[in-house]
C-alpha cells in the first residue's frame, strides 16, 4: 500500500518531528510513503478569514499536487476536515473543480483515521507513562466525525492513563486567525480548557492538531503549569521507542 | 496597535466581569446539558414509536416547512392577513422600525391608551419600541419576569431566553425594593411573589397588551405564543386591546406544522418537552365572550428581512429564536449577550444583525467566532451559521473592511504559499527571520515571545514554538536516506 | 390595501417574481407518523405520569358523581374551609359586595353542569362565580382576579406532555383558568390523545376559537438566578380530575 504524506504548514514549520513520527509509524506497518514536493498549505487561514478566492487557489494547488495519490495522510484533523468538507463548497455545483475537490477529499485522511479505519491498526506497541487528556479538534469532531479512533489508539498505549473532560466538545479557542484577531476571547477560552484539563490531574494534552496544541501549550507555558502538550503521532512514536524496537 | 472600538470595549468589560462570566457559563452549561438530555430522550422515544421523530427527523421536517414558507412568503402573508381580518382582527404592514412604532403610537392615540404591558418579544426590542413609546409619555411594562428585572435595571438582555442571568438575587431584591418602597427578602419565593403581585396590577390596569409571536399560522391567521410564566396569556386576556408585532419570517402554513415546530422549540431552548403555556390566538374576543381583547392589531414587520430572502443567507430567516446556538457557543460562553451590543447575541446575532442592519456598526461581530461549528450542530433548523460567517467575512474582505495588517499578512501568505518554491524558501528562512524573538528554556529548547505588531496578540498571553531550523520538507530526504541505510 | 400590496410586492420581488394570489397548499413530503400507546387507559396513565413530572396533581375518579366531592376536597385542602357565606348567590356576579364566602370561579359551560358542582360548592359554603351572557365582562374579570380558585373543563389532553387543551367561548372565561392561583380542571379519559398532531388536525377541521390554550403544569420561571419558581403569573397549583 502506498500513501502520500501532507505534512501541513504548521508541522512543516514548527514540528517536523510530527512528520517524522507519522512516517516511521506508517513504515513500521509496511506502508510505502511518498512526499509530493509541491505541497504547501491547505489554505484554511484564507478561507476562514474571508479571502475566499485565495482559498480556492490553495485548493487547486492541493488537488494538483496530490492528483496521483491514492491516500493522502495528514497529521491534522483540522486540515483534513477543511479539505474534505470545505473544498467542495468552494466550487460551483456540477463543475469539474467540485468533482475534483470531492474526489481528493475522499482520498484525504487524518492520521489516526487512516491507521484505524483503513489499516485496522489500534495498537502500535507503544509504552508512554502519563496521565493524558485527548483534545479533539472542532473540525475533527464535527466535520470528519473522527472521535473514537484516536482514543482507541491511546487506550492501547501501555502505562498511559486516559482521562476525560466534562465538556470535551468545547472549542479551545485557537480557531486559526481568531487566536490573533480576538486574542482576549481566545485566551479566555484557552484558560477554560486548560483549567478543565488541569482539574482532571492530567500532565499531558494529546491532540491530532498542532494549532490547538500550540495555543494551549503556549498558554500553559505563560502560566507555568506542569502540563506537556504532544501530538498523538509523536506520543505514539516516542512510545514505540520507549517500548524497545 | 488596534484602536479600541465600542465592540472591543464591551468585550473587555465582559471578560473582566467575573460575576457575569460565572452566570453566563452556568446558564449556558445548564441549558446545553438539558437540551442534550431531552434530545437523547426524544431520540429514544422515537425509536420506540412514541415520538413523531428523532431530532434529526424533526429538524428535516422543520427545514422543509420553513423553507417552503419563505419561498412563498408573500402568498402566506396574504393568506394570514385575510384570515386575521376574517376573525375580526386588524392587519398593519410596517416596512421598518420607524413605521412600526408609528403604527403602535397611532393605535394607542386612537384609543386614548396610556398604559401598556408587554409579554416577552424580541422584535419589539429590535425596533426600540419601549423607547419610542416612553418618548411620547406612555408607560410600558415588561411582564416576563426576566425582562421586568432588566427593565427596572435599565439594561439590555444578557440571553435570549433568560434575560437577567447576570443579576444576583440581591440585585433583584434591591430593584424590586425600590418599587415596593421597602426592603425585600432575597429568597426566590418572595421575589417572584412580589413580581407576580405587582405585575398582576399592571395587567389589570393596562389599556393595551403588546406581544410578539413565536409562530403565525397562515391557514387560520393564528398567533402563537410560547411561555412558561403565563404572561403571554395574561397580556392577551385582560387588556381591552392587543397589539402583536410579527417579523414576517414567523409564518408557518398549517396548524399541523406546529406539532413539528413545538417539538423542537421548547426542547432546544430550555430542555423542556413543552412549555407551560402555548397560546393560539385567532382574532379578538368573539361576541358574548367575557374576556379577551376587544381589538386585535397585528403588525407585520419587514425591517430588513425581505432583503435576506434574495441572498444565500435565506435560511437564517428560519431561526425560531430558541437560543440553542448561544448555549453551545464557546465565545458566547465567555462574553454573555451584552458584549454583542445587539438584541440578537451569540451565533445567530453575529449573522442576523449585520444582515438586517448592515456592516457599519456590526462588522466586528463577525470576527468573534472561532468557527467551531457547535451552533450549526445544535440548531433545530440546522442553520449553518459557521458557514454564513465565513461568507459574510468574504463580503467584508470584498468591501475592504479588514484590519490592514491582517490583510497584508494574509495576502503575503497567499502570495508565498501558492508558490511552492517561495514557500520552501520562506520556511527555511523562518528560524533566521524570527531570531530577535527567540528565547531559550532551561533545557535548551527554543520558543518565541514578545512578537511585534498583530502577532503580539498571541504572545501577550501565550508563548509560541520557535520555527524549526530545518522544516520537515528538508528532513524528508534525510529520512529516506536513514531508511535506506538500515 | 395599497400598503399591503406594496409590502407583499417587495417580498415577492426579493423572491424574484411577482406576488402570488394565494400560497400553494403545503403537505410535508413524508406524512407525520401515528405514534404512541393506544387505548384510553394507557393514555390516561401516560398523561398522569407526565403531568405529575411537571408538578401537576392528578385525581382519578371512576364516575361523574365523584367529580364534585373531589373538587370540594381539593379546595378545602388548598384553601382551608370556606368562610360562612350567604346562601343564594350561586352563579351570580351582580353582587360585588356579596357574602364573605370564598368565591370560586368556574366556566358556565354546560359541560360542567352535569357534575353538580354548584350544589356541592355551595353546600360546602363556597360562593360560585360564573359568567352569564350579558353580564359585565370587566366586572367578572375583576371578581375572578380575587377568586382563589378556578374550575374548568378540558376539550382534550395530550398524554405525551401532560397537556390540557382548552378553547375559549362565551361560556368560558379565559381568566378563570389564568388569574386564580389554584386551577382545577375536569378531564374525561376519552378526550386524551397521545400527541399534539391529533389536536392540531382536529382544530383545523373547524373555525378556530378566539383563544386555544395548551397548559402543561403550573406556571413557572427560572429567571431569578436560574432558580425554579412555581406560580409566576398563572396558577401555581394545577389539579386535574381525571374521569
Amino acid at each position: 500500500m502506498k500513501v502520500s504524506l501532507f505534512i501541513t504548514c504548521l508541522a512543516d514549520h514548527f514540528a517536523p518531528q510530527v512528520g517524522e513520527a507519522v512516517y516511521r509509524l506508517l513504515r513500521r506497518h509496511g506502508v510505502e510513503v511518498d512526499f509530493p514536493a509541491g505541497q504547501t498549505c491547505c489554505g484554511q487561514p484564507s478561507w476562514n478569514t474571508g479571502h475566499l478566492d485565495d482559498a480556492r487557489d490553495f485548493a487547486r494547488l492541493y488537488i494538483k499536487t496530490f492528483a496521483r495519490s491514492e491516500y493522502i495522510i495528514q497529521p491534522s484533523g483540522s486540515c483534513a476536515g477543511h479539505v474534505r468538507y470545505f473544498y467542495p463548497e468552494m466550487f460551483p455545483e456540477g463543475s469539474r473543480e467540485r468533482q475534483e475537490a470531492v474526489a481528493v477529499g475522499q482520498r484525504t485522511y487524518e492520521f489516526t483515521e487512516f491507521m484505524v479505519r483503513v489499516l485496522g491498526v489500534k495498537d502500535v506497541g507503544a509504552r508512554f507513562p502519563g496521565k493524558a487528556v485527548f483534545h479533539n479538534n472542532c473540525h475533527m469532531q464535527r466535520e470528519l466525525k473522527v472521535q473514537e479512533e484516536p482514543l482507541e489508539m491511546l487506550r492501547c498505549v501501555r502505562d498511559l492513563e486516559l482521562l476525560e473532560l466534562p465538556r470535551p466538545d468545547l472549542c479551545c479557542g485557537f480557531g486559526g486567525a481568531f487566536s490573533i484577531k480576538e486574542p482576549e476571547i481566545s485566551t479566555a477560552m484557552a484558560d477554560d480548557k486548560v483549567d478543565a484539563i488541569a482539574a482532571t490531574g492530567a500532565n499531558l494534552i494529546v491532540s491530532s492538531d498542532l494549532g490547538c496544541l500550540m495555543h494551549q501549550g503556549g498558554r500553559i507555558e505563560k502560566r507555568g503549569l506542569p502540563i506537556r502538550t504532544l501530538h498523538i503521532a509523536e506520543l505514539l512514536w516516542e512510545g514505540v521507542q520507549q517500548n524497545g524496537r | 496597535m488596534v484602536a479600541k472600538t465600542p465592540f472591543l470595549e464591551r468585550v473587555e468589560k465582559a471578560l473582566a466581569d467575573e460575576h457575569l462570566r460565572g452566570a453566563v457559563r452556568y446558564t449556558a452549561e445548564n441549558l446545553y446539558m438539558k437540551r442534550k438530555a431531552v434530545m437523547a430522550d426524544l431520540n429514544a422515544l422515537a425509536v420506540k414509536g412514541e415520538a413523531i421523530g428523532t431530532f434529526e427527523e424533526l429538524r428535516a421536517r422543520a427545514q422543509e416547512i420553513k423553507l417552503h414558507t419563505l419561498a412563498h412568503l408573500d402568498g402566506y402573508l396574504k393568506q394570514a392577513a385575510e384570515q386575521i381580518r376574517k376573525n375580526g382582527g386588524v392587519v398593519h404592514w410596517a416596512k421598518d422600525a420607524e413605521e412600526a412604532n408609528r403604527i403602535v403610537l397611532e393605535i394607542c392615540k386612537k384609543r386614548g391608551a396610556r398604559k401598556l404591558i408587554k409579554s416577552k418579544s424580541m422584535v419589539t426590542e429590535e425596533i426600540h419600541m419601549n423607547h419610542a413609546l416612553e418618548a411620547e409619555g406612555l408607560e410600558i411594562v415588561e411582564s416576563d419576569l426576566g425582562e421586568y428585572i432588566i427593565q427596572l435595571a435599565k439594561e439590555t438582555p444578557a440571553h435570549i431566553v433568560i434575560p437577567a442571568i447576570h443579576k444576583t438575587r440581591r440585585q433583584i431584591a434591591d430593584l424590586f425594593g425600590a418599587v415596593a418602597g421597602h426592603e425585600l427578602e432575597t429568597d426566590t419565593k418572595t421575589l417572584a411573589g412580589f413580581a407576580r403581585a405587582t405585575l398582576r396590577q399592571k395587567f389589570m390596569n393596562a389599556d393595551v397588551g403588546v406581544t410578539g409571536a413565536n409562530f403565525v399560522v397562515a391557514e387560520t391567521g393564528t398567533i402563537c405564543l410560547v411561555t412558561n410564566e403565563g404572561n403571554g396569556r395574561l397580556t392577551t386576556s385582560v387588556p381591552p386591546c392587543q397589539i402583536s408585532l410579527v417579523g414576517i419570517e414567523k409564518l408557518v402554513p398549517n396548524l399541523e406544522d406546529l406539532a413539528v415546530m413545538m417539538g423542537l422549540l421548547p426542547r432546544s431552548a430550555t430542555g423542556q418537552k413543552i412549555t407551560t403555556y402555548f397560546n393560539m390566538i385567532t382574532g379578538p374576543r368573539r361576541p358574548g365572550e367575557p374576556d379577551g381583547p376587544e381589538e386585535l392589531h397585528v403588525i407585520f414587520l419587514d425591517n430588513g428581512r425581505s432583503n435576506i430572502l434574495a441572498t444565500r443567507y435565506r435560511e437564517v430567516l428560519t431561526c425560531i429564536r430558541c437560543g440553542a446556538c448561544l448555549n453551545s457557543c464557546p465565545v458566547y460562553r465567555q462574553l454573555g449577550g451584552h458584549a454583542y451590543g445587539s438584541i440578537y447575541p451569540g451565533p445567530i446575532g453575529t449573522v442576523l444583525t449585520p444582515l438586517l442592519q448592515g456592516f457599519d456598526q456590526w462588522d466586528e461581530l463577525l470576527q468573534a467566532c472561532s468557527l467551531c461549528g457547535a451552533c450549526a450542530e445544535n440548531c433545530p433548523l440546522g442553520i449553518q451559521l459557521h458557514k454564513h460567517i465565513i461568507h459574510l467575512r468574504g463580503e467584508l474582505v470584498r468591501q475592504g473592511r479588514e484590519h490592514p495588517l491582517m490583510r497584508t499578512a494574509l495576502k503575503a501568505v497567499h502570495f508565498a504559499w501558492t508558490r511552492p518554491g517561495v514557500y520552501r524558501f520562506v520556511a527555511r528562512s523562518a528560524h533566521l527571520g524570527v531570531k530577535p524573538f527567540i528565547r531559550r528554556r532551561a533545557d535548551g529548547t527554543e520558543y518565541l515571545d514578545n512578537l511585534p505588531s498583530i502577532a503580539a496578540g498571541w504572545t501577550n498571553s501565550r508563548t509560541m514554538p520557535a520555527p524549526a531550523r530545518k522544516p520537515f520538507h528538508r528532513r524528508w530526504a534525510e529520512l529516506q536516506r536513514e531508511e535506506g541505510a538500515k | 390595501m395599497s400598503a399591503e400590496q406594496d409590502f407583499l410586492a417587495r417580498v415577492a420581488a426579493q423572491l424574484g417574481r411577482s406576488p402570488e394570489a394565494a400560497p400553494p397548499r403545503f403537505t410535508p413530503s413524508r406524512p407525520l407518523p401515528d405514534v404512541g400507546p393506544k387505548g384510553a387507559e394507557a393514555l390516561a396513565e401516560r398523561f398522569q405520569k407526565e403531568l405529575e413530572r411537571i408538578n401537576g396533581v392528578v385525581h382519578r375518579v371512576s364516575d361523574a358523581s365523584q367529580v364534585a366531592p373531589t373538587i370540594v376536597r381539593i379546595l378545602e385542602e388548598a384553601l382551608g374551609p370556606a368562610r360562612a357565606g350567604a346562601a343564594g348567590n350561586a352563579g351570580g356576579t351582580a353582587e360585588p359586595n356579596g357574602a364573605g364566602a370564598t368565591a370560586v370561579a368556574r366556566w358556565s359551560d354546560p359541560v360542567l353542569d352535569e357534575y353538580g358542582i354548584d350544589q356541592a360548592l355551595e353546600g360546602a359554603g363556597y360562593r360560585v362565580l360564573a359568567y352569564r351572557p350579558g353580564d359585565d365582562g370587566r366586572a367578572f374579570v375583576e371578581q375572578v382576579e380575587k377568586a382563589p380558585a378556578g374550575i374548568v373543563a378540558c376539550d382534550a389532553a395530550i398524554a405525551e406532555t401532560g397537556t390540557l387543551v382548552m378553547a375559549s367561548s362565551p361560556n368560558r372565561g379565559r381568566t378563570v383558568s389564568l388569574l386564580p392561583p389554584v386551577l382545577i380542571a375536569v378531564l374525561r379519559k376519552e378526550d386524551i390523545v397521545f400527541d399534539s398532531v391529533r389536536v392540531f388536525r382536529r382544530l383545523a377541521q373547524s373555525p378556530m376559537a378566539s383563544q386555544v390554550i395548551f397548559k402543561s403544569g403550573p406556571s413557572r420561571s427560572s429567571d431569578i438566578e436560574n432558580d425554579l419558581t412555581i406560580g409566576v403569573h398563572g396558577p401555581g397549583a394545577l389539579h386535574v380530575i381525571l374521569l
